[in-house]
């Protein structure tokens, strides 16, 4: 008999997968740390990205799922994505996913409550949907001491630019905070973007100082 | 005010870093692979671990399909099953027609590396099918 545990990409997914090296797996593991980095920078302490909702740090738990969705083929690897394209695309969907059944299992408890029942656990349903790297808080809410964090860390970045000498360190957080995208950011500072890579590896660089986090 | 000024850079600036994350060259990501990362070399190690188990799965279920596929062969019968061969094909094939006799349970990884085996199971199929229809 077929075992049922796996999902009907299975035999697909494992052929693209039998091509992957180690190598292209490190980089693909590395490149979506970056981006769960990122996308969850501040969130992590309260709310559905904590270790108490998830059960894992919320790095482990997003990569996880994503490369299990596709080795076990319940998601299908499709044609046009790379392997890390692809991981990027399952773990902002799970994001999302999980935010929404948080969100609602919390309105579904409060709703108990006033109606003076017993609270019930967060149940995670599944859904499937696509989240864009702009849109970081039109799901989430944040948490006062987040938001104490977040001012903190303006305000050190704010100082810290300020302060610096290098035009393009300056250039670089003036254009990001307007909210310009990576080609946008590279017109206006009339560099190619694999120069605006090195300016943001600097950026981070000195900024990690200011604001001690690490993005590696 | 300035609470939403600073969640908005933030956020701003964290989607930038996303966005030139996403396209950074993948070779670009090689020299801050470093040996020790633990990160890396633990979900490395649990993905190996999983194709591993994936693979047995894999070659599992190639079985039962080969069986399946034996068993409606069977059904059909040996001599029905020759006379849609040409006599060419007949003695070309008869050691395999032979293994197809003799395929028992303990053959199963035997049978899953014997790539003449397998087409030989496929193309009799497809001759049944093309009989059928």
């Amino acid at each position: 008999m077929i075992k049922e545990d796996t999902g009907k990409f299975f035999e697909t997914n494992s052929k693209k997968l039998d091509k992957v090296s180690d190598v292209e797996w490190k980089i693909a593991i590395k490149k979506c740390e970056k981006h769960l980095f990122f996308k969850l920078m501040n969130k992590t302490k309260f709310g559905a990205h904590t270790v108490e909702n998830l059960g894992n740090p919320a790095k482990d738990y997003y990569l996880e799922y994503a490369y299990s969705r596709i080795l076990d083929g319940f998601w299908e690897w499709k044609n046009d994505f790379d392997l890390t394209e692809q991981l990027i695309r399952i773990i902002d969907s799970r994001i999302s996913t999980v935010v929404k059944s948080y969100k609602n299992a919390k309105e579904n408890d409060r709703k108990r409550e006033r109606e003076g029942k017993y609270p019930l656990n967060t149940v995670i349903r599944s859904q499937d949907i696509e989240n864009t790297f702009y849109n970081l808080r039109s799901e989430d809410e944040v948490d006062e001491t987040e938001l104490l964090e977040i001012e903190n860390d303006y305000k050190r970045i704010e100082l810290f630019v300020s302060e610096s000498k290098d035009k393009n360190i300056k250039m670089f957080w003036e254009c990001s905070k307007e909210g310009y995208k990576r080609s946008e950011i590279a017109e206006i500072m009339e560099v190619t973007p694999k120069q605006l890579d090195k300016i943001k590896e600097k950026f981070l660089r000195q900024t990690k100082k200011q604001i001690g986090k690490d993005g590696n | 005010m300035e609470t939403n000024k600073a969640l908005k850079a933030l956020d701003n600036l964290y989607g930038l870093l996303l966005e030139m994350n996403y396209h950074r060259e993948p070779l670009d990501f090689l020299e801050e692979i470093e040996e020790d990362d633990s990160f890396v070399s633990k979900h490395l190690r649990n993905v190996k671990l999983r194709r591993s188990k994936n693979r047995a799965l894999l070659a599992q279920n190639r079985y039962v399909k080969l069986r399946k596929d034996f068993l409606r062969l069977k059904e059909y019968g040996f001599e029905k099953l020759q006379e849609l061969l040409t006599p060419n094909e007949r003695i070309e094939l008869q050691p395999l027609f032979n293994k197809f006799k003799e395929l028992e349970k303990q053959d199963e990884i035997d049978i899953n590396e014997d790539q003449d085996f397998l087409i030989f199971i496929s193309n009799i199929k497809d001759k049944i099918d093309d009989n059928d229809s």
